[in-house]
């Protein structure tokens, strides 16, 4: 004799009917229509953790990225973005970074000797230097930083035009970078300076007026790191 | 909430029950799954060209109303069908238990296949899908008190049929 309890006992378990998995997802996107993601595996909050960490690796990959390569224009993506939200007087100290960081550029691919990369990395460096000298111009003053940033810019692509046998560097940065030495001789001039630092100011001067600039750069700059 | 998105947790929510709810009456896993498909797309279309209350009751209308016009063009599917139904398995048991298991749910399924439509319907709604008397007389249309006297007709009934095969045991 089966009692009423049993029955019911005995009911619940065909609480265990199911319909199989993939024809409840099946059905539900074929009445809903739309439900479907581009990637059905991603929840949207994993998605967009998955989406930055790929941004987050490419930007980390594309830093040794040269002119010419994929990912150098992330790497440029990634400066132009930065260089948005940098105050007005801090502007020439990191557009004489970036200036600095082709010419450097300039340099690795100078040594590599591939031909397309160096047509784009000296039309880099040009932008790069034609841009900073508008920046440079405009200032009216510039730290002791950025200038050692210039002298370094400055000082290797004299190297790399030394090498390729051309000329690269935008005549107006050099006069913006010649513009800038005369004001730091006029501010040394009325500093109290050693006998020392008096006479490579005073050959520095000399080098200015006889056309020498990167000479009398040097010479300002070692005034600036030894003052 | 947009109504896709509710509609969507609504699917999620009820499509086991009323997959079940039909499957229990067909006894066909293919013929449950196109009602069960067709109950739910019938209901997001009402659902979004009107306002509709009592979601839940709506869905196992429509699927009692479905299941029923089945009935209608394919007379006596359901004991055509019987003899391929899956066992219910329990995987808590050793052999021995889960064969004397699968008997047991055997011959109730059978005995709640030969209850009178009403009573089959009450008995999975009231005790499979634990529907409140409330719940079940605005799916059924009859009011608490009557569904309380189908649902104390129906549990006889499944008695009687159980009691009337042989062998089977409370074990």
């Amino acid at each position: 004799m089966t009692t009423e309890r049993e029955i019911l006992k005995s009911l619940k378990n065909f609480r265990k009917i199911k319909p199989d998995k993939n024809w409840v997802f099946l059905t539900k996107e074929k009445i809903l229509g739309s439900q479907r993601r581009i990637f059905p595996l991603f929840k949207p909050l994993e998605l967009a953790l998955f989406t930055i960490l790929i941004l987050v690796g490419l930007f980390k990959a594309s830093e040794g990225a040269l002119p010419g390569e994929p990912l150098y224009l992330i790497k440029r993506g990634k400066e132009e973005i930065q260089t948005i939200f940098v105050p007005e007087d801090e502007k020439p100290k990191i557009f004489l970074e970036i200036t600095q960081k082709r010419a450097k550029e300039l340099e690795k691919v100078a040594n590599l000797n591939e031909t397309k990369k160096l047509s784009s990395a000296i039309k880099e460096f040009k932008e790069g230097a034609s841009k900073a000298a508008r920046i440079l111009v405009k200032s009216e003053k510039i730290d002791k930083e950025g200038m050692e940033k210039a002298f370094l810019t400055l000082q290797t692509v004299k190297k790399v035009e030394k090498n390729l046998e051309t000329k690269v560097t935008p005549p107006q940065f050099e006069k913006a970078i010649e513009e800038k030495v005369k004001l730091i001789i006029k501010d040394l001039e009325v500093r109290s300076l050693t006998e020392k630092q008096k006479e490579i100011l005073n050959s520095a001067k000399e080098d200015l007026e006889n056309g020498q600039i990167e000479r009398a750069f040097e010479k300002v700059m070692l005034i600036l790191q030894n003052g | 909430m947009n109504k896709k998105k509710y509609f969507s947790k609504i699917y999620d929510q009820f499509v086991d029950k009323i997959y079940r709810f039909i499957f229990l009456r067909v006894n066909s896993e293919e013929i449950a799954k196109d009602l069960t498909s067709e109950t739910f797309a019938k209901v997001w279309h009402a659902f979004q060209n009107s306002e509709i209350k009592n979601l839940k009751a709506f869905l196992y209308k429509t699927a009692r109303n479905l299941t029923t016009d089945f009935y209608r063009e394919k007379a006596k599917i359901s004991h055509a069908s019987l003899e391929n139904l899956p066992p219910i398995a329990d995987p808590k048991r050793n052999p021995q238990e889960k064969v004397i298991f699968e008997e047991k749910m055997e011959k109730i399924r059978k005995s709640l296949n030969n209850l009178r439509e009403d009573y089959r319907q009450v008995i999975i709604l009231r005790y499979i899908d634990g529907l409140s008397i409330k719940e079940i007389s605005e799916i059924m249309e009859r009011s608490p008190g009557a569904v309380r006297v189908l649902i104390h007709r129906a549990l006889e009934s499944l008695k009687r049929e159980c009691n009337k095969k042989e062998g089977f045991s409370s074990s």
